[in-house]
């Protein structure tokens, strides 16, 4: 399979060899023996295995660069019902605000080809409250003609009440949809942005969409009030069971994640710890991790280069200095 | 009809019965025709039973069972609490005798506390021990304008949730003449009209809607004008003009629905005037149907968002 892979890549990005990804697939082998149970739910031991791919376009090539991220980490989901939650914010087709819907297509086709019981697509859009009229305008339905009948809105879905354990914020219980309690394995499908209150928002980030807009409102202001940083660590803790993939193919810079400007970075970035594939994608950017609040907050010693286990494409060559939001200079890497 | 749940109320989609969904479904289907049916009139009479299943102690509505707080749903289900009271008289004719009577006076005591508890709520940002340390330390945002409505106790107060505070409120003062309801409408307006966008509209509308980089929202738009029922024309020519401009590239049916409403209220188009009737826009949910079908009937009495005592 690894030597029948064809590789599409823009002529000043040198292309990804054979040698880097047979090594990282081979360190990547034993990294996920040490890192994560049976399951595929983090241990909390040895290093995290994060992937960079280049992917230059969302043209034809993407299904074989998802392929090979799920082959990289060794992603068994087989009879598994999996959630797969892009970042949709507002109504666009062309700026760099949402997931683009091809690589949801990409990421849900190799999840029903690798033997997944169920795979839905899930979002709570944070501002906009007719989430299948945004997902229409963002594009998701030429690439999904009947989205709707796997398509749940998680502002309007079933609920449960779950108490927090040692919150970081101030909730002590939120309410969370059952589509995602329940699932076996939840899929951050997020967005490379830049983010002018925290910095950036990555996998991790795009996990405030799993919080019902039915209960808290448009914008879910409860977890401003409750600490947007804190809320964001906490909602990561409540969901163990992550894959996370980042479409940096087509970035924003600037006023994200919303107002940015669209930044060309290449990449897909993925991982089971969220917080090392957040690490490597705020790296990416030209952003110091160890500034980031919530990164802080959740990951601790695991935010460290040293600690996560670098695949496929080393990210130095691949980095590209995103302009940061306004007043965030102090977030820029050294 | 077909979407309802056994438990009488209505699911956005699909599964637990919410407040807003069964609110705004029990509200359309008053403005269907002037003699329902048994059928609508029994859906009505279940589904106003499944909302005073949910009333809280406190006077306010949960969003669904499951929830243990009151929110802005209140708004919706008060609207839809005195429309089934004055629907059947008994605001105006007062304490009957009959079995009857008793649930109608039932629900007008059950309307008369969630007016209650919309009262005593106050956004965070204006009240407590945060907003007395914000105003201090003037942080942005840290003067917002009284009479804004939040979505969830504790948390600053928001565009949508405060226009549905109007439709509410209104409708209390007009039905009893209340000073402290009246001047509770006129706060809330006037909260409305301070988070108005340079391009005449409305988004969801934080403190930081100022910002001449923010766009408005069709939705937000179409009901924080509709709110704003008989302010002076040169003040609500802007927003009047955008949601004319807007409606033929609303994006949702509850968009089109709220701009199709406001442009009604303020005598821009004729309520039975149906050139864009919403079949372009596929029906995702109850609340888009009901929202719809309120949108359509316009001209119906009934209809709480167009009836002239909001």
């Amino acid at each position: 399979m690894i030597s029948r892979r064809p590789v599409v890549l823009g002529p000043d990005i040198p292309p990804l060899t054979r040698r880097y990804f047979f090594l990282g697939a081979l360190a990547l082998s034993t990294a996920c023996r040490q890192t994560f149970s049976h399951d595929g739910t983090r241990a909390g031991r040895g290093p995290s295995a994060v992937s960079v791919m280049r992917a230059p376009d969302y043209g034809p090539g993407l299904s074989q660069i998802v392929r090979d991220i799920f082959t990289l980490h060794r992603l068994d989901v087989r009879g598994k019902r999996v959630v797969v939650k892009p970042n949709l914010v507002e109504f666009s087709a062309d700026a760099p605000i949402n997931t683009h819907p091809a690589v949801v297509k990409a990421v849900v086709e190799e999840l029903e080809a690798r033997g997944a019981a169920r795979v839905l697509v899930a979002e709570g859009p944070g501002h906009r409250r007719a989430t299948l009229d945004l997902a229409a305008a963002a594009g998701y339905f030429d690439f999904f003609p009947n989205l709707e009948s796997r398509f749940v809105d998680l502002n309007l879905g079933d609920v449960t009440r779950v108490v927090m354990v040692s919150p970081q914020s101030h909730l002590r219980e939120i309410y969370l949809p059952n589509t995602v309690l329940g699932c076996d394995l939840l899929v951050s499908l997020a967005k490379l942005k830049t983010h002018h209150w925290v910095g950036a928002t990555l996998a991790m980030k795009n996990l405030f969409g799993l919080v019902p807009g039915a209960i808290y409102g448009w914008p879910k202001n409860v977890l401003h009030w409750a600490g947007i940083p804190e809320c964001i660590a906490d909602l990561h803790n409540l969901f163990p069971r992550q894959f996370s993939v980042v479409d940096g193919i087509e970035g924003m810079e600037g006023d994200g994640p919303i107002l940015g400007q669209k930044k060309l970075a290449g990449v897909m970035v993925a991982g089971r710890d969220p917080i090392s594939v957040d690490a490597t994608c705020c790296r990416l950017m030209g952003i110091e991790p160890e500034r980031i609040k919530y990164l802080q907050l959740a990951g601790g010693s695991r935010i460290a280069e040293a600690s996560i286990l670098q695949v496929a494409e080393p990210w130095r060559p691949l980095r590209q200095w995103f302009a940061l939001p306004p007043g965030m200079d102090r977030l820029r890497a050294d | 009809m077909r979407a309802r749940n056994p438990d009488g109320g209505w699911p956005y989609v699909s599964g637990q019965s919410w407040t807003e969904p069964t609110a705004l479904a029990i509200l359309a289907l008053r403005t269907t025709s002037v003699q329902p049916d048994k059928q609508v009139v029994e859906a009505c009479r279940r589904g106003i039973d499944w909302l005073a299943a949910i009333q809280r102690g406190d006077g306010g509505f949960a969003p669904t069972h499951a929830v243990g707080e009151s929110t802005w749903v209140t708004s919706l289900a008060s609207i839809a609490l005195a429309s089934g009271a004055l629907a059947s008289g008994a605001l105006a004719s007062g304490a009957l005798a009959s079995g009857d009577a008793r649930r109608r006076n039932a629900q007008f005591a059950r309307w008369n506390r969630a007016i209650a508890w919309l009262l005593a709520q106050k956004p965070a940002e204006t009240s407590g021990v945060i907003g007395f340390l914000q105003r201090l330390l003037d942080t942005p945002g840290s003067h917002p304008p009284p009479g804004g409505a939040a979505w969830y106790p504790g948390t600053a107060a928001w565009v949508a949730p405060t226009a549905m505070r109007v439709f509410a409120m209104a409708r209390a003062a007009a039905l009893t003449g209340d000073p402290i309801l009246k001047h509770a409408v006129e706060q809330a307006r006037n909260f409305l009209l301070i988070r108005r966008l340079a391009d005449g509209g409305w988004n969801h509308g934080g403190w930081y809607a100022a910002s001449e980089r923010v766009a408005s929202y069709p939705e937000t738009t179409g009901m924080a004008l509709a709110a704003l029922r008989g302010f002076p024309p040169q003040v609500m020519r802007p927003s009047i003009d955008l949601a004319e401009a807007s409606i033929a590239r609303a994006g949702s049916l509850e968009a089109w629905a709220w701009l199709n409403m406001s442009l009604v209220i303020h005598n821009r188009r004729a309520p039975t005037e149906r050139s864009d009737a919403p079949v372009e826009f596929p029906v995702w949910t109850v609340r888009d149907l009901a929202l719809g079908i309120l949108s359509s009937n316009a001209s119906s009495p009934a209809n709480p968002f167009t009836a002239s005592a909001t």
